[in-house]
């Protein structure tokens, strides 16, 4: 941890504090600002298919449905993009890997389907939150 | 210090709600319009260099018990340790804190705790005072760049994170006063340039398959502003699912250290007879028959024993299976029979800002009032 440097904090007469969130409309209302934007993976059928698309270590062979699985990707300003390198480096798919030219209802060439996950269907939910029951929050 | 009575403002309620500050007047009467704190330039320079000298120990305090691997002392279990660890050797950057003063303009101002992870209080410290002296005293000056300097936080955030990254912003359903915090927290970190969504702590998801929390949307949860204790976080049932490979929290997980109120005794070992700082210990023996008895773990003034020799007062709250510290009495100060506490606010690892909650009762509360204040 780097110590922070002390230093004289001034005062100011002339701030003006411009807030867009806030003040709007949304306040207290579910969903505030949600996007519709859902998580997607191509299904193969076979390794070499999914692998001219994405990294052999992102090609899952499922034992449910006899196929290999691309890996997951989001749609984030409308583009797709997935995370070979761990969670906070997300790549936008290249040329030469499925995903990049694809469109609403496409798949990449060598995909035999796609798997569009939307609100609330792999995750399970409400694992968080329940010591609020009996506390407050702020401190 | 003086407490005066002022004029109250003409539609100060309509005002504060066009600007989101919709609680207050929660529990009958919240904000204390008509009346105010006014301070010198003098003990407003001494108050700020308090909390910073304050805040730097508290960084000194911190790597003590890392390095000593004091996290049993302070009630922390391996999980959380490796969590500290991880989130101090990366640097992971605190947005805030509020340290709270027994403070009566003459005397030096004794802290009475660090709210280091979910400080309340905020908007109104930041926004509502900043508003009303503007239309009250606007030749005089307050002690207030809580919002510029959150927003320098953000700017630093936004630099340790991926281009593509949402940050997301949780509390709990249904608790209006945080998910106005929330929102002016994610209304800074917008204005920051980092893109930004809500989500309540009870929607947030966990998807086996990626190994990762998902918001309602099935996109992955990779940072996260959380008004929801870190204490909370790592009890609930997905707490075994944090790893610091799979979210980045805010407030970062060395945060813990400082909100915990073990963290007062390891001060006073550390730096004692400091001149800002209360005798402090884990058992009450060294403070003979006066001292007030806290939970390490508690909020909002609750399950505080106040012992005076035989004259005991405590307070009511759910908190009281835990450990607790034992503190040295400090009186707070009385202004027309009502105590007033000083909230010194530390924001991008600089002292800030300032409001002022007071009580009839000399427990501070959650239903404590916040009364603005200005300088001159």
């Amino acid at each position: 941890m780097i110590k922070p440097v002390a230093g004289k904090v001034g005062m100011k007469k002339s701030r003006k504090i411009a807030l867009t969130l806030i003040a709007s409309a949304c306040l207290m209302a579910s969903g505030c600002g949600d996007d519709e934007q859902k998580t997607e993976k191509q299904i193969y059928a076979s390794k070499e298919a999914c692998e001219k698309d994405w990294d052999s270590k992102d090609c899952a062979y499922q034992q449910d449905d006899r196929r290999y699985h691309g890996p997951h990707y989001y749609f984030i300003g409308g583009r797709p993009w997935y995370y070979p390198h761990g969670y906070n480096n997300p790549v936008e798919t290249r040329p030469g890997q499925g995903a990049y030219n694809l469109k609403p209802g496409d798949t990449s060439a060598g995909a035999v389907s796609r798997i569009s996950s939307s609100r609330s269907s792999s995750s399970s939910r409400g694992g968080f939150g329940s010591s609020s029951h009996s506390h407050g929050v702020g401190s | 210090m003086k407490r005066l009575e002022v004029k109250q403002r003409e539609g100060w309620q309509k005002q504060f709600e066009e600007l989101g500050f919709t609680f207050h007047s929660m529990d009958g009467c919240y904000w204390s319009e008509g009346v105010c704190y006014e301070f010198s330039s003098g003990q407003i320079d001494y108050l700020e260099a308090v909390t910073q000298e304050l805040y730097d120990m508290c960084i000194d305090a911190a790597d003590h018990v890392i390095s000593n691997n004091l996290f049993p002392k302070l009630g922390l279990d391996e999980h959380a340790a490796a969590l500290i660890k991880e989130s101090w050797n990366r640097d992971d950057i605190s947005i805030y804190g509020r340290f709270d003063f027994s403070y009566n303009g003459k005397d030096q101002p004794k802290l009475l705790e660090f709210n280091a992870d979910t400080p309340t209080s905020l908007y109104e410290s930041s926004v509502a005072q900043w508003v009303w002296l503007e239309d009250m005293f606007p030749e005089y000056d307050q002690f207030n760049s809580i919002h510029e300097k959150l927003t320098e936080s953000f700017n630093a955030i936004k630099q340790k994170m991926p281009i593509v990254a949402t940050m997301y912003f949780s509390c709990v359903q249904d608790m209006e006063e945080d998910f106005v915090t929330v929102e002016y927290m994610r209304d800074v970190a917008s204005q920051a340039g980092i893109e930004t969504k809500h989500i309540y702590m009870e929607d947030i998801g966990y998807n086996e398959e990626l190994k990762k929390f998902t918001d309602l949307d099935e996109r992955p949860v990779d940072y996260m502003f959380k008004l929801y204790p870190w204490e909370w976080l790592l009890a609930d049932e997905f707490g075994k699912k944090i790893t610091p490979d799979v979210i980045t929290f805010y407030e970062p997980a060395w945060k813990m250290l400082l909100s915990n109120k073990g963290i007062l005794p390891i001060l006073w070992e550390l730096f004692p007879g400091h001149k800002n700082l209360l005798p402090s210990y884990f058992d009450s023996k060294d403070l003979g028959g006066n001292y007030v008895k806290k939970p390490m773990l508690s909020r909002e003034g609750a399950n505080i024993e106040f012992r005076r020799g035989e004259k005991v007062i405590t307070t009511e709250g759910t908190y009281g299976d835990g450990a607790y510290i034992y503190q040295a009495i400090s009186e707070l100060p009385s202004f027309e029979g009502r105590y007033a506490v000083v909230g010194s606010w530390i924001v991008n690892n600089l002292a800030c800002g300032m409001g002022i909650r007071e009580d009839e009762s000399f427990i501070t509360k959650n239903t404590s009032n916040f009364v603005p204040h200005y300088f001159r």
